[in-house]
């Protein structure tokens, strides 16, 4: 198949703009470069695809449909039920003023605990993504593109492309070194990147074969890596939704607006926003005054303990507890000069 | 590390294990089996190397084997954190890991949510959401996708399936890749039957996985596509639904602890004894003993003795300890002579408005020798001094300066009278302004009374006492708290909810009353009364019924408040609680704070014992005046109905007219309870001239009472009150509490005596207290003085009329709503998506080129 003359049908293409080379992409997966603006790009992407031809896609039952798409499709009950979650907290438009106010009053904190949760649950991951990065040069969320080829559905179908966007080591059980090694045809050398790592984690410089001894400490790194953005995100999350339920944000909901057009009164909003977003969590922190009991008025400290201890000590694991590489002795080697007598 | 066998190389071996991590491999055989064998040769070619046999299957899971899997996932879980700690981990552990993290935040914010809630039940819901939540986000794609289909295409796209190497995935999660050969010619054969996959294609086996690859995408697409509206409002169902049964489980522990507190009281009310009281005062002593007793001493002693009582019991106690500690002497030393030499000098200055030089200032300041010669010379080092010698010293002390200021004069300087007289005044008498200390509070300082020996012992003994006493008035608070307080989750909020609630179904009030009425309390009202009319008019086994039905949701009163153990049990722990704590107090001298205990000779208003009796009374008349008023006002309907000449109130044959006005009246007090606050709602616009020639009955039509005269809105223009017109008054009250319950009412309540006897009690209280005439709404208009005034208390009024029963159905329609109103709009949208989710599968796995393909093979 002559792939120059095969367009990349996707919904959004923004190649240029994430610095893709198209024809690259066409002959092997391209590594994207990490930056604020083509992460959005990529989430973008996925998030259109996930809304439109996946589910085109899954709904037909098409056999092009692959695991890829099932997992995107995931973003869609993130959505949907941030959504409902907000909507059941806030069926209250047919209730009497008084029952409004005071079940909007609720309402309105619950689904801005909806929308922290989210944002929390996100971010948090930087804790643990860029001190790693920095600290070991590895970067556990490094996205590249990779153009699929499906069957044709039919005689008539020539859109058989489909675009992917992973991450190199999104599987700790298969990641893709491939895109890691130099391009030795534009003269990089073919271990750059591992070399680069061996340097940084201290294995040494000039290595010769600095991919065989990196490999298993960025698994390492993956793995651990994983693990503390799994259980801190959630925690962060957490602490997201408890600081939506602090007092500070009745008086934000009492004088917002979601008006732009209303430019004071909605640039106040913005400025009271970030304001009770500082406001709440000194709130969490204190707790409510007279709380009554230990457990309320410390319970907010808890929650914020909790989740900074597991961001702390799953980057401690991290950085600091690496595995000692392993190494092989004689004994696990067969010895293949000696005599074995089948008698 | 692999185990390799070769076992299947070597047949006749015994037990022969080639194990990469050994140093050697030793293999015995004990018959030359093959001769040419060579370990080299299967070595370098790896011929060994084979896949083991497949352990993979389908897990099938069913409802017994739930436990079982839970306590497996658990272990996985552990086993995979335990890899990834250690950077081991693989792409499924990590996986699980994510599935943990998500509930361990789950689990957070529930916990926080539950720390910031006050009521048990709503602390509960947190967890129960929680719960709800992960199981909607299981159950949905099992039961909206996973069942029917299962139903209609004769499998389950979400089963699963454990690989060889004890993972659990979803069989057809990817649908590139989907272990047919896990399923066995007899299962792909039974669902190709289902699917009508004709026998007698080739490849028929294809053809089935094929259309069950289909469905399965399908299924699993649409499980993405709705999952995300379907988790939230189905958890929010499930925790509405559940949320009457979290309640009716709390409620029964509730009660049954509370009322285990009077089952063994003694016993029981140890557990809330705190030894803090004990703890304090031990510190107290600690830190004051053979020190001198001074106010302070007193408050803090006071406020450590009382700390679970309230301020009444504080004053009691303060008041005794000052007449037992302090004798009124105080000790003076030495030491204190600097302090006054420094408090007279500043005095002065502030007396003389700083105008005074230097010189002169300290000519007409008695020194400290002075001062400790004029303390000296009237023993005040060695003896105890009381306020009326402290008195004396100090005018000696403002003589003495007097004495220095004429001195000074003499010697040239210039002092007024005035200026003499406000310095000498001012040691006795310090000014507002400036922050002097007075002599008189340096001298009373130090009380000449210690905290000696025999205080001490008093203050432990007293100690014990009071501790006592509050584990006793705790766990008696505790037991009324959880019984009568207006606060969510007590055995009256339970069953004054239960009984709101089922106000709506006894009544027949339907959806569109509800939408009708709802904004307005008027509307609620007069819904209200036509709903009453409707069964008051009914037959009598209708009405029996109907009047059952009242009494039986009354009487519930008996299992949640449970007003005779109230009455009974506890009112008698309470007298004997504090009448034994007072006794102690009043044998150890503490006649205070006793009083304000119990009281004296029966006087109980403003003690701790009338307090508590009053809010167990109060709440239990309050409570029980509110649901007898909607039993009575049926009784009164029903006598109405019964006799419309009303000739059981009067024995004139009354006007037609002036019928109808009193029905109206009592028709609108028994809905609006306007009894308590006549000054604003007992006004009541009537003909100014009736007609008196129409003596017909009341007239009924379509099961409600027919005005032919009485109209509200007409008289809100021409109306007018007739205060003076008692009898008109007297007959109302009569109508509503005077004349005996009516017989059908009487036969109804046969089962229900507690509640008949109820009734009766408040139609009782009711007439002396609001309707006699003593009590008349308007005392001034009664030409007779001598009865003018009324002996009832607005509180009396107040706690029997009740809540009013508009009031009450308001509330309860209102909340009806709201909850009514959210459901339906959930479940309409939850019955819709779970439609959708539903005919969707009868489209699924309807491949438009299966028989092209099929043709073509």
């Amino acid at each position: 198949m002559d792939l120059s003359v095969q367009k990349i049908n996707n919904v959004n293409n923004n190649f240029t703009a994430m610095n893709i080379n198209e024809e690259e992409l066409k002959k092997h997966p391209v590594v994207i470069d990490n930056t604020f603006s083509n992460r959005m790009y990529i989430g973008w992407d996925k998030f259109t695809n996930a809304l439109t031809m996946y589910p085109a896609r899954g709904l037909k039952g098409s056999k092009n449909s692959n695991f890829y798409e099932f997992l995107t499709m995931g973003i869609i009950p993130y959505i949907a039920g941030s959504a409902t979650l907000m909507a059941i907290f806030n069926t209250n438009n047919k209730f009497l003023a008084r029952d409004k106010k005071m079940a909007s009053q609720i309402g309105k904190k619950m689904a801005l605990g909806v929308l922290f949760y989210g944002l929390a649950k996100s971010l948090s991951k930087n804790l643990i993504t860029y001190p790693v990065k920095w600290l070991t040069g590895v970067d556990t969320e490094e996205p590249y593109a990779e153009l699929k080829f499906k069957l044709p559905e039919n005689i008539s179908d020539t859109d058989i492309t489909s675009l992917e966007y992973h991450k190199v080591l999104e599987s700790v059980d298969f990641p893709r070194w491939n895109v890691k090694y130099g391009d030795e045809s534009k003269n990089e050398p073919r271990n750059m990147w591992f070399d680069k790592i061996a340097e940084k984690t201290g294995l040494g410089k000039n290595l010769k074969d600095s991919d065989q001894d990196v490999k298993p400490l960025v698994k390492e790194i993956a793995v651990k890596s994983s693990l503390a953005k799994s259980i801190s995100s959630y925690m962060w999350a957490a602490v997201g939704v408890a600081m939506a339920m602090q007092k500070t944000w009745d008086g934000f909901f009492n004088m917002a607006t979601i008006n732009p057009l209303k430019f004071k009164q909605f640039a106040a909003t913005v400025g009271r926003f970030v304001d009770s977003v500082f406001t709440s969590i000194g709130e969490l922190y204190r707790g409510p005054k007279n709380a009554g009991s230990f457990f309320k008025q410390h319970s907010g400290k808890m929650l914020i303990g909790a989740a900074a201890f597991s961001t702390v000590a799953g980057l401690a694991n991290v950085l600091l507890n690496r595995n000692k590489p392993s190494r092989l002795t004689s004994n696990d080697v067969i010895d293949k000069n000696r005599k074995f007598v089948v008698d | 590390m692999r185990t390799y066998s070769l076992e299947s190389f070597i047949s006749g071996a015994k037990q022969t294990v080639f194990n990469n991590s050994m140093a050697d491999v030793e293999l015995v055989t004990y018959r030359k089996e093959k001769p040419n064998f060579d370990i080299n040769q299967e070595i370098n070619n790896r011929t060994f190397i084979r896949p083991l046999p497949p352990k993979g299957h389908i897990v099938r899971n069913g409802i017994l084997s739930a436990p079982l899997n839970q306590v497996q996932n658990l272990k996985t879980d552990i086993t995979s954190l335990k890899a990834a700690v250690s950077g081991e981990a693989n792409d499924y552990q990590l996986g699980k890991l994510n599935d943990l993290g998500m509930k361990i935040g789950g689990l957070g914010i529930a916990t926080y949510l539950f720390s910031m809630k006050h009521a048990p039940v709503t602390k509960a819901m947190e967890f129960i959401g929680f719960a709800a939540f992960f199981s909607s986000m299981a159950l949905w794609p099992r039961l909206a996708l996973g069942l029917p289909a299962r139903i209609i295409h004769g499998f389950n796209p979400f089963i699963k399936y454990e690989d060889s190497q004890g993972r659990k995935k979803g069989f057809f999660s990817d649908n590139q890749f989907i272990p047919f050969d896990m399923l066995s010619e007899k299962d792909i054969n039974r669902v190709g039957k289902r699917l009508h996959v004709p026998q007698d294609i080739p490849n028929r086996r294809e053809a089935i996985e094929e259309k069950m690859r289909q469905i399965a995408l399908q299924n699993n697409t649409l499980w993405m596509l709705t999952a995300g509206f379907a988790t939230p409002i189905m958890s929010s169902l499930i925790c509405n639904r559940l949320e009457p049964y979290v309640e009716d489980l709390h409620n029964f522990f509730m009660n049954r602890r509370v009322d285990n507190i009077l089952e063994d009281f003694s016993q029981t009310s140890k557990k809330y004894t705190s030894k803090k009281i004990i703890e304090d005062i031990n510190n107290i002593i600690e830190l004051n003993k053979d020190k001198s007793i001074n106010p302070e001493l007193i408050e803090k002693l006071s406020s450590a003795l009382t700390q679970e009582l309230d301020n009444n019991v504080k004053l009691g106690i303060k008041q005794d300890l000052s007449d037992l500690f302090l004798d009124g002497k105080f000790k003076i030393s030495e030491k204190q002579v600097s302090e006054m030499y420094q408090s007279v000098s500043e005095l002065i200055k502030l007396a003389s408005d700083n105008k005074l030089t230097t010189d002169v200032l300290r000519s007409v300041t008695p020194n400290i020798e002075q001062i400790k010669n004029l303390l000296a010379s009237n023993e005040f080092f060695t003896k105890s001094c009381s306020r009326e010698e402290i008195s004396g010293i100090i005018s000696q002390l403002s003589e003495l300066i007097a004495r220095n200021i004429s001195d000074a004069n003499a010697n040239g300087a210039s002092i007024s009278p005035h200026t003499a007289k406000k310095i000498t005044m001012g040691i006795a008498n310090p000014p507002a302004k400036g922050n002097v200390k007075s002599i008189e509070n340096i001298l009373t300082a130090s009380p000449a009374s210690i905290l000696d020996s025999d205080r001490q012992m008093l203050l432990r003994k007293l100690a014990g006492i009071m501790t006592e006493f509050s584990a006793e008035n705790t766990a008696l608070n505790k037991y009324a708290y959880h019984k009568l307080a207006l606060a969510p989750d007590t055995a009256k909020a339970k069953y004054w909810n239960d009984f709101t609630k089922s106000l709506i179904k006894i009544l027949n009030i339907s959806h569109e009353d509800i939408e009708n009425t709802r904004l307005d309390r008027k509307l609620v009202s007069k819904m209200f009364n036509d709903k009453i009319w409707q069964k008051a008019t009914a037959n009598e086994a209708e009405y029996k019924n109907f009047v059952e039905t009242i009494a039986a949701n009354i009487s519930q009163i008996e299992k949640y408040v449970k007003p005779d153990e109230i009455n009974g049990r506890f009112m008698s722990q309470v007298e004997e609680s504090f009448s034994a704590a007072a006794t102690k107090l009043r044998n150890n001298g503490f006649r205070n704070t006793a009083k304000r205990i119990t009281g004296e000779n029966y006087a109980e208003a403003g003690t701790l014992l009338g307090a508590t009796r009053a809010y167990i009374r109060d709440n239990l008349t309050n409570i029980r005046s509110t649901f007898s008023s909607i039993l009575n006002k049926v009784n009164v309907y029903r006598s109405i109905y019964k006799n419309p000449d009303l000739s059981f109130i009067s024995a004139e044959n009354l006007p037609k007219e002036i019928k109808e006005e009193i029905v109206a009246l009592a028709e609108y007090l028994t809905s609006e309870g306007g009894y308590g606050e006549y000054a604003v709602k007992f006004d009541f616009l009537r003909n100014a001239n009736p007609n008196m020639t129409d003596t017909e009955k009341i007239s009924f039509s379509n099961g409600k009472i027919s005005y032919n005269y009485y109209d509200a809105k007409e008289l809100e223009k021409s109306g007018i009150i007739k205060k003076s017109d008692v009898t008109f008054f007297k007959r109302v009250m009569n109508l509503l509490f005077g004349t005996p319950v009516n017989q059908e009412t009487k036969d109804a309540l046969v089962q229900y005596s507690s509640v008949s006897g109820m009734l009766d009690t408040y139609r009782e209280k009711m007439l002396n207290v609001v309707g006699n005439t003593e009590n008349y709404m308007y005392p001034d208009s009664i030409v007779d003085n001598s009865r003018r005034y009324s002996w009832s208390s607005p509180k009396m009024n107040s706690n029997l009329t009740g809540t009013p029963l508009d009031d009450v159905l308001t509330n309860t329609i209102r909340k009806t709503f709201n909850s009514n109103k959210w459901l339906k709009t959930y479940c309409k949208f939850g019955g819709i998506l779970l439609g959708i989710t539903l005919v969707s599968q009868f489209l699924f796995g309807k491949n438009p080129n299966y028989k092209k393909e099929r043709t073509s093979v």
